[in-house]
């Protein structure tokens, strides 16, 4: 009778070890909510250990319990009193480590709707089937807002808030490695603090199902310290660099005469649509398509003809009928737009 | 023709060892959910519109959630009680004494869950902003 | 007490039944054979094709699921295109929700209860056969969607805007709102009548603190459905509205909200948890003591875990919605709930190891896979609790982390159980045991299989990948997880496989069974397998927690039909109504026999449903017709030749009831909870978008109370005077009370309809211009359907009276129309308070 019961002991804790193994060294990722850079994402994460070790040793109490009951030949158990095991491992036990959990648990991670200083940086995003429109808000002087799309950059150890909503369907922005999500839902504007305690880029999804393209709807944020964001910003809010060179003016009137302009914007360079995302400064970002490829020509070039096998679904025509020179000519020209 | 059989036709015992005191804590507990839920949302709305202030509204969640937690007390000891009496004055139980101690000790024992989740939901209260993110 | 009872069953007590009356007691409870088949309503027959159907809808939700975890195997994959896979993980989700999980723990209610309380059949039977064929039109409702490529996509939550009309132009949404509507009609059905039937039809002595355990958790979670189901329904039937008819109810644009609809299907999609759980759970608990061989312990903690997580489950549903932006307080509150619930759940589990303890386990198949159903279980629970915690949630909401968590705790909670139940119920079914061998394999490769599968989704979560995507880059920690998760589906459907060829294997080969395999206590086993139409040969008096083991000689006396109704010699299936508690007989209740008219009326039904489908309203109305006639002749039913019978044991009954409280004024009281649910999710509707809004009723929209709305007031307060008048006579059986009262109602009732049709042509407003325009229409309109209803209650009732040859002592359908428009007048007083006065009081 034992020894089936041990067979089946060693299995899942072998089980067991392996999973804590790779749980220690495995929990790195550039979208992990393990691998926290940001203090709600830290205080989450210190959250989590805490239950997963807690729940390890609850779960491994039972799981002997509930194999001893089993396995060991009944003549040779412990004597117990039924009833009181029962209200001690099922009432007792939750009632206690349950009312811990409560009164630490439910307080974790609170900065997120934290009160900020009057002069925070304050972002307003839109989403978008599927990308992200991102507008920096100066409260005291709108002619200092700026808009820009599917990256967003934050001064290192200094709070932002986000102030989300959604054009059309229900969205969730999700930093794993600053904070937690929440949900952009249309006419309704929800509130985030998210603060970056160290440089770097960390990736970030649509986490709520919002249609066709919802697997590629990401998006990065790049931390960096207070002045670089200042020079980042200050570019942003500049209207597009004049094309320079004959090759970029050759992309900027493909790019007018293909119909670009009707959905999207160019400060300064004469496009004003506002279906798609703003291209003023394309050619900062790391990414295109709302996070989906590396921001190069080929890319761009690629993306104009056959944008919907890159990104199924997605809302953007493909212009087929303009051949690979135009196409790279007006990447050339997106390019430009640092 | 054979004599007919005897049935308890019903618990010996009346309230709270029968089945409205058994439904009693829970029920109270609904009532206590949907109040909270909603005194919460409408009071926040009425803060909104100015009708209303912060500490109000924390005042009457609490006393909400204390009253509750009192009034399922007092059931759970009542019932408690009608259990230890049944069990005391029936040892040998017949059939109607088995079924009212049954649910005495039911009422006795969901007034101590219930109980237990009006305190836990009610806790919060004491350390979050009423109407906040 | 147990020496006193069985002082009765003297031998001179059993009367000795004939070979005559032998065999038209066989006749009278036979089942129909070749095509007449279809006409079928016991619960044994409808119980079998319920669990095989379902079954069915199981794998096809599993290969659906292969399928997405090969899409899944390796970044990158273009085995399944976004449309596809959206469609497959939308009906995987619906599948095992809707067509497996709700359904198949239904039908294991439908197939054992009646045995397990010591009954012949469930106390509506045509309404089993009803909901059955509701159950499988809806599945192939939904499946037909395939046949076209239109099948739904936009996950089985179906949040708006994105299945609106503006985002989901197509038909697929519909197959979903319509086909899970039709469905549900069935979990209604299923637990009206487990409700009745549990709580009025128990052998004589089973009083609650003995009945079998299953019937407990079968009673709390058919409450569960009552009152969780029609916030769905009618979430289900707004959102249809406004995608067909263009009447705004989430168009943020026209004063709706998209939470509205989260809140509708949460209040819904929380309990719906528990009513998978908790039969599961209660198979093992009924299960558990034979298994271990020793009593079941803790008998008053697990009713108290049960009815316990019954009324928690309805506090939980914000849970689900901690990412939406709401205050942080009112999150609370869900998560203490959300806590509180797993206090239940600790019991169960303490409470299954101590019966373990106690007893000596059987290691057997079925023990096997309760072990590992606890083992699951105790994972998901643990993970539920991390979950409920507020910021935790948001780092892991809508991520593979709650995907491991949720199928822990329900291919854990609900399927493993399932396969316990199957292994030790089916030889009842079939009368061979299935093999010991093909047992254990399959159960060591779904339990590994399982947890390769599934424990590694915990880490895929905590490393940031989302659910519900197609597809996810290489290089973010995801590729071997995903890789390991895949190949742990493919043995765990190999697994499937492997007990599904045991299932076909047994039937054929398997050793033959005898009467009571696992010797066990229970009432259901107290007939020979496979098991007769009738359940049981006559009813005996029960005065044990496990009767077939401490009441000696029992099995015998149930057999050779020494116990109550052993015989029908009026042609007529019979069955003893018990009181609630202490299940003293009371009265003998006549069942109906095999017959068309459930499957006509579900026909009649999907023509309904079908017309809505392809937008052709003709065939909705002809089709919503049919059924009503249909239900008429259902309804309608003969007087009884006599007024009362001899049972048995010295005892004689009356035969059937007209009082308060008689089986088919329960039925009708809980009908009356469904009705109520939905209006008070429609009341819900109209006070949530209130608070949302900014102002409220829009400017111009407030009605005024017009002479047609003073009107309607007090008609509805002379149709009160009425019905009292008339319930005093129905309960006093003063037939000519009654005939005054149902006279005096018609033109109450009919000038109230009229009423209410003017003060709807009051209202300043377009229905499709608002969402509060919208809402009044609707609560007013429901209010208007119920007079009619009440009408054609009164009317209905007069006809029996008159030309049906009925008896007011004998005949329900006086007090069920008093309870309806009783009922109704609530409704009335409450629309008028929410559309004349709310707004004043609170404005």
């Amino acid at each position: 009778m034992i020894s089936p019961a041990l067979g089946f002991a060693a299995r899942y804790f072998a089980g067991l070890v392996a999973a804590a193994v790779f749980l220690s060294t495995g929990c790195a990722g550039p979208q992990s909510a393990l691998q926290p850079s940001g203090a709600a994402a830290r205080e989450v994460a210190y959250l989590w250990w805490a239950m997963f070790w807690a729940g390890t040793a609850i779960f491994l109490l039972v799981l002997g319990l509930l194999l001893y009951a089993s396995f060991q030949a009944p003549e040779r158990r412990w004597r117990i009193a039924p009833v009181k095991m029962i209200v001690a491992g099922g009432v007792v036990l939750p009632i206690v480590a349950l009312s811990i959990l409560l009164v630490f648990g439910l307080r974790a991670g609170s900065g997120v709707s934290a009160d900020l200083p009057e002069n925070a940086i304050s972002i307003r995003v839109t989403a978008h089937q599927w990308w992200w429109d991102i507008e920096y808000v100066d409260h005291r002087d709108p002619s200092r807002n700026f808009t820009t799309a599917n990256e967003l950059y934050l001064p290192v150890n200094q709070p932002v808030e986000l102030l989300m909503t959604s054009s059309d369907v229900i969205h969730s922005l999700w930093l794993p490695r600053l904070a937690g999500k929440l949900d952009l839902i249309p006419s309704q504007t929800n509130r985030l603090v998210i603060e970056a305690e160290e440089p770097g880029v960390f990736r970030g999804q649509c986490a709520e199902f919002c249609g066709l393209a919802h697997a590629q709807m990401a998006f990065y944020a790049v931390a960096v310290p207070q002045e670089k964001f200042e020079a980042w910003a200050e570019r942003q809010r500049s209207p597009a660099t004049p094309p320079e060179t004959r090759a970029v003016h050759a992309g900027k009137d493909a790019f007018d005469a293909s119909g670009c302009v009707v959905c999207h914007t160019v400060r300064g360079g004469g496009a004003w649509g506002t279906e798609g995302p703003d291209l003023t400064h394309l050619g900062s970002r790391l990414t295109i398509a709302a996070g989906t490829f590396d921001n190069t020509r080929e890319n761009v070039a690629a993306w104009i003809a056959r944008n919907d096998d890159m990104k199924p679904g997605n809302k953007m025509p493909e212009f087929p009928h303009l051949d690979r020179e135009t196409r790279l000519s007006i990447a050339a020209y997106l390019e430009s737009l640092q | 023709m054979a004599k007919p059989e005897k049935f308890a036709p019903a618990p010996k015992y009346g309230f709270p060892a029968d089945a409205k005191g058994f439904l009693l804590p829970p029920v109270v507990w609904a009532g206590f959910f949907v109040a909270i839920y909603s005194v919460q949302g409408a009071g926040c709305a009425a803060i909104e519109a100015g009708y209303l202030g912060f500490g109000t509204l924390r005042l009457l969640l609490t006393a909400l959630t204390v009253l509750t937690a009192a009034a399922i007390l007092v059931v759970g000891i009542w019932s408690g009680l009608a259990f230890r009496r049944i069990r005391r004055e029936n040892a040998e139980g017949d059939d109607g004494a088995v079924q009212s101690r049954f649910l005495a000790e039911g009422a006795m024992l969901s007034a101590g869950l219930f109980f237990v989740a009006t305190l836990w939901i009610g806790l919060p209260i004491a350390w979050t902003n009423p109407c906040g993110g | 007490m147990n020496d006193a009872a069985e002082k009765f069953r003297s031998p001179l007590a059993a009367e000795v039944v004939g070979p005559e009356a032998e065999a038209q007691f066989e006749r009278v409870w036979e089942k129909p054979s070749g095509w007449r088949r279809i006409s079928a309503v016991n619960n044994s027959v409808i119980g079998r094709r319920f669990i095989l159907t379902t079954f069915m809808f199981f794998l096809a939700g599993g290969v659906l699921a292969l399928l997405i975890r090969t899409q899944l195997i390796v970044p990158e994959n273009d085995l399944l295109s976004t449309e596809v896979y959206n469609q497959f993980f939308t009906m995987h989700g619906t599948t095992m929700m809707f067509l497996f999980a709700v359904p198949m723990m239904e039908a294991f209610g439908v197939y054992l209860i009646p045995s397990m309380i010591g009954t012949r059949d469930l106390c509506f039977p045509r309404l089993s056969a009803f909901g059955y064929w509701c159950f499988l039109f809806g599945g192939l409702l939904l499946y037909s969607s395939f046949l076209i490529g239109s099948a739904p996509d936009g996950g089985w939550f179906m949040y708006v805007p994105l299945t609106t009309k503006e985002f989901s132009p197509g038909i697929n949404q519909d197959f979903w709102l319509l086909g899970v509507t039709f469905v549900e009609i069935a979990s209604i059905t299923g637990a009206l009548e487990l409700i009745v039937t549990i709580l009025r039809m128990r052998a004589p002595g089973m009083s609650l603190h003995r009945m079998a355990i299953f019937a407990w958790y079968m009673l709390a979670v058919s409450f569960m459905i009552i009152f969780g189901f029609p916030p769905l329904i009618l979430a289900s039937i707004l959102l249809e509205a406004e995608r067909a008819f263009g009447i705004p109810f989430y168009d943020v644009t026209r004063g709706g909200d998209p939470l509205l609809w989260q809140h509708l299907f949460w209040i819904f999609g929380h309990p719906e948890v528990y009513i998978i759980f908790l039969p599961a759970a209660g198979l093992v608990s009924a299960m558990l003591p034979t298994l271990s061989r020793g009593p079941l312990v803790g008998y008053s903690l697990l009713v108290l875990a049960v009815v316990g997580t019954a009324f928690l489950s309805f506090g939980l549903w914000v849970h689900h919605m901690y990412a939406t932006g709401i205050p942080r307080l009112a999150l609370s509150f869900f998560a203490g709930a959300s806590l509180a619930v797993s206090i239940p759940s600790g019991i169960q589990v303490f409470a299954w190891i101590a019966t373990l303890w106690e007893g000596r386990p059987l290691l057997r198949t079925p023990l096997l896979f309760v072990i590992g159903f606890i083992i699951i279980f105790v994972i998901g629970g643990l993970t539920g609790v991390m979950v409920a915690m507020v910021p935790f949630d948001w780092q892991v909401h809508d991520t593979y982390f709650v995907v491991a968590h949720f199928h822990y705790v329900l291919i854990g909670g609900m399927v493993f159980p399932l396969f316990a139940a199957l292994f030790f119920y089916l030889p009842r079914a079939t009368g061979r045991m299935l093999s010991e061998t093909m047992g254990k394999i399959s159960f060591w490769m779904l339990f590994i299989g399982f947890n390769v599968s599934f424990f590694p989704m915990h880490l895929t979560g905590l490393l940031g990948m989302p659910r519900r995507v197609y597809t996810y880059p290489a290089g973010l920690g995801w590729d071997w997880l995903n890789l390991t998760s895949t190949l742990g589906a493919y043995m765990f459907a190999a697994g499937a496989v492997v007990f599904v060829v045991n299932v076909f294997w047994h039937v054929r080969w398997g050793e033959p069974a005898g009467d009571n395999p696992w010797e066990a206590g229970g009432l259901e086993w107290a007939n020979p397998s496979p098991i007769p139409p009738y359940n049981i040969r006559s009813i005996p008096r029960v005065t044990s927690y496990n009767p077939l083991w401490d009441q000696p000689g029992l099995h015998d006396r149930i057999e050779s039909a020494r116990e109550y109704l052993p015989t029908a010699t009026e042609g007529k299936r019979e069955v003893l109504a018990t009181s609630v508690v202490g299940a003293a007989p009371e009265y003998v209740l006549r069942l109906p026999s095999p017959s068309f008219v459930p499957l006509l009326a579900a026909l009649a039904t999907a023509a309904t449903f079908i017309g809505f489908l392809i937008s052709k309203y003709w065939i909705a109305a002809a089709g919503a017709a049919t059924f009503l006639l249909i239900l008429l002749f259902w309804l309608w039913e003969e007087p009884h030749e006599k007024h009362e019978k001899y049972v048995g044991n010295g005892l004689t009954l009356p035969i059937g009831s007209g009082s308060t409280g008689a089986h088919d004024w329960l039925g009708c009281l809980i009908f009356i909870f469904v009705d109520g649910a939905v209006f008070a999710s429609l009341v819900y509707a109209y006070f949530y978008l209130w608070t949302s809004a900014a102002v409220w009723p829009p400017p111009g929209f407030a009605p005024e109370t017009g002479t047609s709305a003073i009107i309607v007031l007090a008609l509805t307060v002379l149709s009160l005077i009425v019905v009292g008048l008339t319930h005093w006579a129905a309960s006093h059986h003063n037939r000519r009370g009654i005939l005054l009262g149902l006279f005096l109602s018609l033109p109450v009732l009919g000038g109230l309809a009229y009423a209410l049709f003017a003060a709807w042509g009051e209202l300043p407003f377009n229905l499709k211009s608002h969402a509060y325009g919208a809402l009044v229409v609707f609560i007013g309109g429901y209010f208007a359907l119920h007079v009619l209803l009440s009408l054609c209650s009164a009317l209905f009732s007069l006809a029996r009276f008159f030309i049906g040859g009925a008896v007011p002592h004998k005949d329900v359908s006086a007090l069920v129309f008093t309870q309806l428009s009783l009922y109704s007048a609530v409704v009335g007083l409450v629309a008028f308070a929410v559309i004349y006065l709310s707004p004043t009081a609170f404005g």
